[in-house]
């Protein structure tokens, strides 16, 4: 930690000026470059560099071990890389923030809570008021389509359940950026495509700009509007795809797998 | 119990036809005598049932799945296959108890072992009446003798919780607080708490002061060890969320790790309870004027084995009654807040 290259914004000097992100990303990293001291030095991303625009669906998609999560909590604030800059709406990230909230991989709800107040505990911790919490969680309890279960507790709710109660909580914290790490990945088939669906639905009526990450390809096409590609450890940017089939998509349409089998021929195999 | 049995039974019914006009009873029943030990007959039930179903009813099987619990009725009534083992159980438990006061009772009288050692079980329960409201020859009643120890007991064991648990749970959580208690706490915990009674003494009298804090001691330990324990188990997931939304390090240690800490916290505690009691007959045994330890030494001067022993099951009892209630205590608490 203490040799850390610091490279914010102020200690860059005039050139460094002119890399100063693009003002059309609202969540902008560059260089990340992020290692872990175990036997070996282990390089998990070696010099990445993302840009991210308002209200764009972006997936980033990378095989398993990739560093996928390590990316997604460098850009949440809640770890430091040991050199490049995270910048969010122009300012460095300097620690973690309500403004980018994060959906886990696992289901991470609090099990002494119920849902509603698994759903307002950003909003506690804000100092929000106890009517107003109880309107917020509502509101996106509805949202995400779980009315009537405010008072069951996650051990009650099925794995789809308690995801929506994750995404829910997201949200309740108004965010502006949604970080979401392999939300559906312990789901079964069938409720991870519903899960998809659901949640394009949920992000058509409240958007925000989300961050996807996944290992699964045809999860990253049915879902993005932009899925860039994660390189094997050390992660780098590998490719980028702008896809355009309208929503919604449907896994069999002729442009769907065309594209799959393009992203599938530059995807990194980990066994 | 009842909800199970009355579905078992409609399974019955409904498969009765099949079950009658295939399976000759005899060798139906067969498996169920045959296993007490549970898990054997449903595989062979299971394997047998599916066929002649499917023989003889066109029924579909998704209208009746048959499930291995429920097989077993479809030949005999619940209570045979549930209850009967059960009794059977209790009966051997039973018979062993009894067998052993015959032994103890037969031993004394026919003088095997004699009065100064050894008094027989219906001695003992006339003494244990008599004790009730009797000063002699110890000094106290029985009830006396337990309240001071319970009071002693449970005393040295809240003051441990109450100073054990946050200090545990402190250096479970802030690594540099564990680098300043750990040595020290490192020093006391190998040292046997009632190798403590000669400086306890010297420094607090023969008293309730001493024997609190030896108890205190003893209880002490095991508090710090689990909620340390408990608090390092936190799921880390947990506490990203915590951060995610702003909570500070303290609101996360408070709000996210003691709660993940509480069911190890409860294991403390009934470790912690189970050394207070020990080391309090201990501590009584040595330096007392009252308590059941101090009973049951005197028994032992006075050469009277029927106080000594009323006093042991007095104290054995006392100290079941306790982790039961703490048992009790945990389930409710736990269960209710959803913490395990
Ligand atoms: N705190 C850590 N300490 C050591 N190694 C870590 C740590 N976090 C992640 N790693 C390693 O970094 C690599 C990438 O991890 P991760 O980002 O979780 O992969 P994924 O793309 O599957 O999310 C893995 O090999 C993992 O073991
Ligand atoms: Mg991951």
């Amino acid at each position: 930690m203490g040799t850390r290259k610091n490279l914010t914004f102020e200690g860059l000097g005039p050139t460094a000026a002119k890399a100063a992100p693009p003002s059309e990303y609202i969540l902008f990293c560059q260089g990340l470059m992020v290692s872990f001291q175990l036997l070996d030095q282990l390089k998990v991303l070696d010099g990445f560099t993302l840009g991210v625009k308002e209200n764009e669906f972006l997936v980033v998609l990378g095989p398993g071990q990739c560093g996928k999560t390590v990316l997604l909590n460098c850009l949440a604030g809640l770890q430091e890389p040991q050199a490049g800059l995270v910048s969010f709406k122009g300012a460095p990230v300097r620690g973690p923030s309500a403004e980018r909230g994060l959906v886990f991989q696992k289901y991470a709800l609090f099990p002494w809570q119920t849902v509603e107040e698994n759903v307002a505990w950003g909003l506690k911790s804000k100092g929000t008021a106890k009517a107003e919490r109880r309107r917020i969680a509502a509101k996106y309890i509805e949202l995400v389509g779980l009315t009537g279960f405010e008072k069951a507790y996650p051990q009650a709710l099925s794995g789809g359940m308690k995801q929506r109660v994750g995404l829910a909580r997201a949200y309740a914290s108004g965010p502006e950026v949604l970080l979401m790490d392999e939300p559906f990945g312990a789901l079964d088939a069938q409720t991870r495509y519903a899960m998809e669906k659901e949640l394009l639905t949920i992000w058509e009526k409240e958007k925000r700009t989300v961050i996807f990450v996944t290992n699964n390809i045809e999860e990253a096409i049915y879902l993005g509007d932009r899925v860039v590609l994660m390189s094997k450890r050390p992660a780098k940017l590998k490719k980028e795809w702008e896809i355009t089939i309208p929503h919604p998509r449907s896994y069999t349409d002729p442009v769907f797998l065309a594209l799959r089998q393009q992203i599938s021929a530059d995807y990194d195999l980990v066994l | 119990m009842n909800y199970l049995s009355r579905q078992s039974n409609q399974a019955a019914d409904f498969q009765s036809p099949a079950a009658a006009s295939n399976q000759p009873p005899s060798e139906a029943r067969e498996p169920i005598l045959e296993t007490p030990e549970k898990g054997l007959a449903p595989v062979e039930c299971s394997n047998g049932r599916p066929e002649t179903a499917s023989k003889a009813s066109p029924i579909p099987k998704a209208e009746g799945p048959i499930e291995p619990g429920q097989t077993r009725a479809d030949w005999s009534p619940h209570w045979l296959t549930h209850w009967w083992p059960k009794l059977i159980e209790a009966r051997l438990s039973l018979l062993s108890l009894i067998v052993f006061f015959i032994l103890w009772e037969g031993v004394c009288y026919f003088g095997i072992i004699g009065p100064y050692q050894l008094v027989p079980p219906s001695k003992v329960i006339k003494i244990f009446i008599l004790k009730l409201t009797e000063v002699n020859p110890d000094g106290a009643y029985l009830w006396a003798h337990a309240l001071s120890s319970l009071g002693l007991a449970v005393l040295g064991f809240m003051a441990a919780a109450l100073v054990g648990i946050p200090l545990g749970l402190l250096m479970g959580w802030y690594p540099r607080f564990n680098y300043i208690a750990r040595p020290l706490f490192d020093i006391i915990r190998p040292v046997p708490p009632i190798a403590w009674i000669p400086l306890a003494i010297l420094w607090l009298g023969i008293g309730v002061k001493a024997k609190a804090f030896i108890i205190f001691l003893a209880s002490f330990v095991p508090c710090v060890i689990n909620s340390f324990t408990g608090i390092r188990l936190t799921n880390p997931t947990l506490t990203r969320v915590a951060k995610i939304h702003g909570a500070s390090d303290f609101t996360v240690f408070l709000k996210i790790g003691t709660p993940s800490a509480i069911p190890m916290i409860f294991t403390g505690l009934r470790l912690s309870l189970n050394a207070a009691w020990t080391t309090l007959v201990a501590a009584e045994l040595l330096a007392a004027s009252q308590g059941l330890g101090f009973m049951i030494q005197m028994g032992r001067r006075l050469a009277r084995p029927d106080i000594v022993i009323v006093g042991m099951l007095t104290i054995g009892f006392l100290g079941a009654i306790l982790s039961w209630g703490l048992t009790k205590a945990e389930k409710l608490f736990v269960s209710s807040r959803r913490l395990s």
